[in-house]
């Protein structure tokens, strides 16, 4: 081991609280959870030229930040979700797996609030696929989040349960096939919001622009963009 | 107090190995700590560390002379500045977004005791990234100066030097904090 001068007495008493802070520290259960899901997920060992699973190309993916969640479940006040709370669930990495389409190969079904049902963009030209979901209750209203990946890429696509919430002053309002979408940014990420039937609609993600969510916003199943 | 060691493998192998995602597992408090001191938030360590976990175990991973704790905060810290820097190219527009960080009673035993480790944690997050890796890997995570030289690239009289710069900027971050502070 290289020799070195001894520690100042005032670098090893910070050092000493720092250590003492991080011992205390756990993971929590839910990324422990979810860890676990990924190793199950992961492909075997066998053989280092076996291709990456879609589940596991999809994480590599992901780069989403977190802008905050208040404690909803703690907080039972019956007014409206704020847009943060909601743009939060769609930037987090999904909590589960999609349901199983059933037959092999199937397209995992895709779940739905207030009846509206998120999009599957599998066979689309936009190249995302649907990677897993994430529930959440904002002050009383169901919030839920499809996490979506593909080239490079992870958008979290939030719908938020009826009634419509307000969009933050400042965003920039944009036209596309008759539909009006707001456009701002949220701690470093792109997000893109609408309303869909009356419920709220949220695109956001860390590495996506503005104008990719705003194609896959204005995606229509018959495979044409809003122009 | 001597940092606590990685318990995964006691010795630095000589050999090529590859790591094994059994034991990844065994190192999740540690990275979430790393993750945590520097991002600086609570909710983006958990995706940090996510995201790290789904590199190692996309395809295997062949270690050379050093040890798993050491190599996953090797991803950790790649990952971060990715995003990083993924984030510093986006364009800004429209509107900013405010949102606060809840204190979150799970990320440790007590409450005053989360505090203390937000509050480091954050000046932690503050540094410069040389001397916050350094002290991320050391006093956080718990390598030794050579593991985290290797982790790092850099040499064991780099990490010393780091180290000590980066806790005097922690301890006078702290000190201008406590200064700043309404009396209680």
């Amino acid at each position: 081991m290289t020799s070195r001068a001894p520690t100042p007495p005032e670098d090893e008493a910070i050092a000493a609280r720092i250590r003492a802070a991080a011992a205390t520290v756990e993971a929590p259960e839910d990324l422990r959870r979810r860890i676990s899901s990924q190793r199950r997920a992961a492909p075997p060992r066998r053989s280092s030229g076996a291709r990456r699973t879609p589940a596991i190309a999809a994480a590599l993916a992901v780069a989403a930040v977190v802008i905050a969640l208040v404690a909803v479940m703690r907080d039972a006040e019956p007014s409206a979700p704020s847009f943060a709370d909601a743009a939060a669930v769609a930037l987090r990495a999904p909590a589960s797996p999609l349901a199983s389409g059933g037959s092999s190969g199937a397209a995992p079904r895709m779940p739905a609030v207030d009846g509206l049902t998120f999009p599957s963009y599998a066979y689309s030209a936009l190249e995302l696929r649907a990677t897993g979901v994430r529930r959440a209750r904002s002050r009383g209203r169901e919030v839920v989040a499809v996490s979506y990946a593909g080239d490079g890429t992870r958008i979290g696509y939030a719908i938020v349960a009826a009634p419509a919430i307000d969009v933050p002053d400042g965003a920039r309002s944009v036209t596309r096939g008759g539909t009006r979408y707001a456009l701002l940014r949220a701690g470093g990420a792109a997000v893109v919001t609408w309303r869909r039937a009356g419920r709220t609609c949220i695109l956001a993600s860390r590495t996506a622009s503005h104008e990719r969510l705003l194609r896959v916003a204005a995606w229509r199943a018959d495979g044409r963009a809003a122009s | 107090m001597t940092p606590a060691r990685a318990t995964a493998s006691a010795t630095v192998p000589s050999a090529s190995r590859t790591l094994d995602p059994a034991v990844l597992p065994d190192h999740v408090d540690r990275l979430y700590r790393a993750a945590w001191a520097s991002c600086g938030s609570r909710e983006d360590a958990e995706d940090l560390v996510q995201d790290s976990y789904a590199r190692v175990l996309a395809k295997p991973r062949l270690l050379r002379r050093e040890d798993d704790l050491a190599y996953l905060l090797r991803v950790l810290r790649n990952t971060h500045v990715s995003r990083l820097r993924a984030a510093a190219r986006r364009p800004v527009s429209g509107g900013e977004l405010r949102a606060d960080e809840a204190i979150d009673p799970n990320g440790a035993t007590r409450p005053e005791v989360a505090l203390e480790a937000r509050e480091l944690f954050a000046a932690i997050a503050t540094l410069p990234a040389a001397q916050r890796d350094v002290l991320v890997a050391v006093d956080v995570a718990g390598l030794s100066y050579r593991e985290a030289g290797r982790a790092l690239g850099v040499k064991e009289a780099t990490v010393t030097t780091r180290l000590h710069r980066a806790r005097r900027a922690v301890a006078a971050l702290l000190a201008d904090s406590q200064e700043q502070a309404p009396a209680r």
